[in-house]
């Protein structure tokens, strides 16, 4: 069992201001590399449950490990119902990037970290309202604290909670499968003992 | 720099990312084959100014070849689908505004000219797509990516300023937040055009808003009265022989969309975008960086560059191109000892191709010359026939152009290459035009 530490960040966008970091660890922050999770989180986005990784090698931060999801914003993470995408002023949709920074190279399938984003997106996405209000570009990127990671931990109860997400998953059948091949040996142990002892 | 784990079949994999990475690419590349000339446009606007809908709709309207324009454009496959996708998006009324870009992108495009013996593709142009944000934020410009990616705006062959023309429809109509459009959010792009040394056009973007109640000619004058802005053109005017211009261009066409009173633009209706003169701005690059760096090493070559103009005056019977071309090469050598003396912390003006472009430069007066002093037929047997070719048809258009819309010309233009003012003048109805290039 090993565990590891990890910072919660948030990238995003405001009907006034382009991207830019929230929430970013210290040391990215004080090595000035906070914007390169803006950089290196761009993608399409908009499929909560998928999360994505991405190893990234700075000269000033050296390598660090992003695990993240984005999502399309919406008028919800602000407090008002019902969810209404958010645009900016010129119209077009906003996305929020949220997840963990790691130090290091860690591989991890997200999937086995997704609890640990899962835990931290509130805390994250509870500073988009004052986001929102912001106008001014020199605004300051907030520091995030570190959270462990117990990493055998949080694969175990990754797997638990995927299991409830459905059958896309190939490796959750796998329990009631092997619960349905114990009751049958059992019962064919049990047909073989009273008919032929 | 990243590196995604894609061994991994659960790793996120995000599609539509062309594996175009800027900091591939930070010591630029210049021409791969021996007589492909590439070409360095590049993009200055804040965040929503249109890069992005502006580089998609120009992609659309010259991937096809048009009747009236003598070249497509051809680019990798994967540039390809990603920018169709961002066209059909914006071309679509039920779907959003294309999302605001991220991630610095590079596109890459080559100009296509079909012909009996086979497609010529002489000229590259590289394009850089980047959020717009790094222009007014100082975080960005302290990242490892965008930091290069300033440097290399900067050393462009010629820049595109897209001013929204949303913005400018308020300064127009005096309203505060066109002023503080003007003040405040253009600032960076002006800056990057003070220390920039090549021809920029200033881009008057979603046209289709300002089309039929405001003029070329007092968007202009407008302009004209902000301090920094004209300040700005009378010192690149005095400093440079590069020309600006001023384009109107919108990715949409008319009533596609409609402006509304959050400010946000909304798709109307079911018509299909018609862009309006997207292709401009990239068609005047190659005369307007042409007739610049050959003025250049006329002004500033030294008593080559003087030989030069003597020998320029005396083109007409086009017996001394040969002794023109030896000059030039001279002169731009003596130009570049020049600049490196004058801005010695500006090495980055070296970036700057003179070498790859003043043969180029050279032949295009020649060409000129001798367009407008025989009859010709267009026989493009090369790569090198269909560059100066090119160069010679883009000329026309823009000539064109100018007439129709002499406010476009800010400083520079056709008018300052006595050749190229002659060929305007031969493309005027009614005038009794060489050559029988079509």
């Amino acid at each position: 069992m090993s565990s590891i530490e990890a910072w919660p960040f948030i990238v995003a966008r405001n009907a006034t201001l382009d991207w830019r970091p929230i929430l970013a660890p210290p040391f990215l922050v004080d090595a000035q590399a906070d914007y390169l999770l803006v950089t290196e989180t761009s993608g399409p986005g908009g499929d909560t449950a998928q999360l994505s990784l991405s190893v990234v090698e700075s000269s000033t931060a050296g390598t660090i490990t992003l695990v993240f999801r984005s999502t399309p914003a919406t008028s919800d993470l602000l407090g008002s119902t019902p969810a209404e995408p958010l645009l900016d002023r010129f119209g077009r949709p906003l996305h929020v990037v949220e997840g963990l920074v790691l130090r290091g190279d860690h591989r991890t399938p997200p999937g086995e970290l997704r609890p640990a984003v899962d835990r931290v997106r509130n805390q994250t996405l509870r500073l988009l309202p004052a986001f929102w209000e912001e106008e001014s570009e020199a605004a300051a990127t907030l520091r995030s604290e570190p959270m462990m990671i117990d990493t055998a931990t949080e694969a175990t109860s990754g797997r638990r909670q995927e299991g409830d997400r459905g059958p896309e998953n190939g490796n959750l059948p796998a329990v009631p499968f092997a619960l349905i091949v114990v009751i049958a040996l059992s019962a064919a142990a049990w047909w073989w003992w009273t008919h032929w002892l | 720099m990243r590196e995604e784990a894609s061994e991994n079949p659960k790793v996120g994999f995000r599609p539509g990312m062309p594996d175009q990475n800027v900091l591939q690419n930070v010591a630029g590349q210049r021409a791969g084959g021996e007589e492909v000339r590439t070409y360095e446009v590049h993009a200055l606007g804040p965040s929503g100014a249109g890069k992005t809908v502006f580089m998609a709709s120009l992609y659309k309207r010259l991937n096809i070849k048009r009747p009236e324009l003598p070249f497509y454009l051809k680019s990798e496959y994967s540039t390809g689908l990603q920018l169709n996708h961002t066209y059909n998006q914006l071309a679509n009324p039920d779907e959003s505004w294309p999302s605001p870009t991220q991630r610095p992108m590079e596109w890459s495009f080559t100009a296509c000219i079909p012909t009996p013996s086979g497609d010529f593709e002489p000229i590259r142009y590289t394009y850089l797509d980047y959020p717009g944000g790094v222009l007014t934020s100082q975080r960005g410009v302290d990242d490892e990516v965008i930091g290069p990616l300033i440097d290399r705006l900067k050393a462009a062959d010629a820049l595109l300023v897209l001013l929204d023309g949303q913005q400018i429809m308020a300064l127009l109509r005096g309203e505060r937040s066109g002023a503080r459009y003007l003040e405040l959010e253009i600032t960076t792009s002006l800056e990057i055009v003070q220390q920039s040394r090549c021809p920029v056009h200033f881009l008057v973007t979603k046209w289709d808003l300002l089309d039929g109640h405001h003029s070329l000619e007092e968007v202009r004058d407008r302009l004209m009265k902000h301090r920094d802005f004209a300040d700005l053109i009378e010192s690149k005017r005095s400093g440079t022989a590069a020309a600006i211009r001023l384009f109107p261009v919108s990715a949409v066409g008319p009533c596609f969309a409609e402006l509304q009173p959050s400010g946000e633009m909304k798709k109307v209706g079911s018509l299909h975008p018609e862009p309006e003169n997207v292709e401009l701005p990239l068609i005047s690059v190659v005369p307007d960086t042409l007739q610049f760096v050959y003025l250049e090493a006329e002004n500033r070559g030294g008593r080559a560059g003087r030989a030069m103009s003597k020998l320029r005056v005396s083109l007409e019977d086009l017996a001394e191109s040969g002794r023109l071309q030896r000059m030039g090469k001279k002169a731009v050598n003596a130009l570049i000892a020049r600049f490196v003396k004058r801005f010695p912390k500006a090495a980055i003006v070296e970036l700057v191709n003179f070498d790859e472009h003043i043969d180029d430069a050279v032949e295009h007066v020649v060409r000129l010359a001798k367009y407008l002093d025989a009859e010709r037929t267009r026989q493009i047997q090369s790569t090198h026939d269909a560059l100066a070719d090119l160069a010679l048809q883009f000329t026309r258009i823009l000539a064109r152009f100018e007439k129709t819309e002499p406010a476009s010309v800010l400083a520079g233009g056709l008018a300052d290459f006595p050749l190229a003012k002659r060929l305007a003048e031969a493309e005027e109805p009614g005038h009794t035009s060489h050559g029988g290039s079509g």
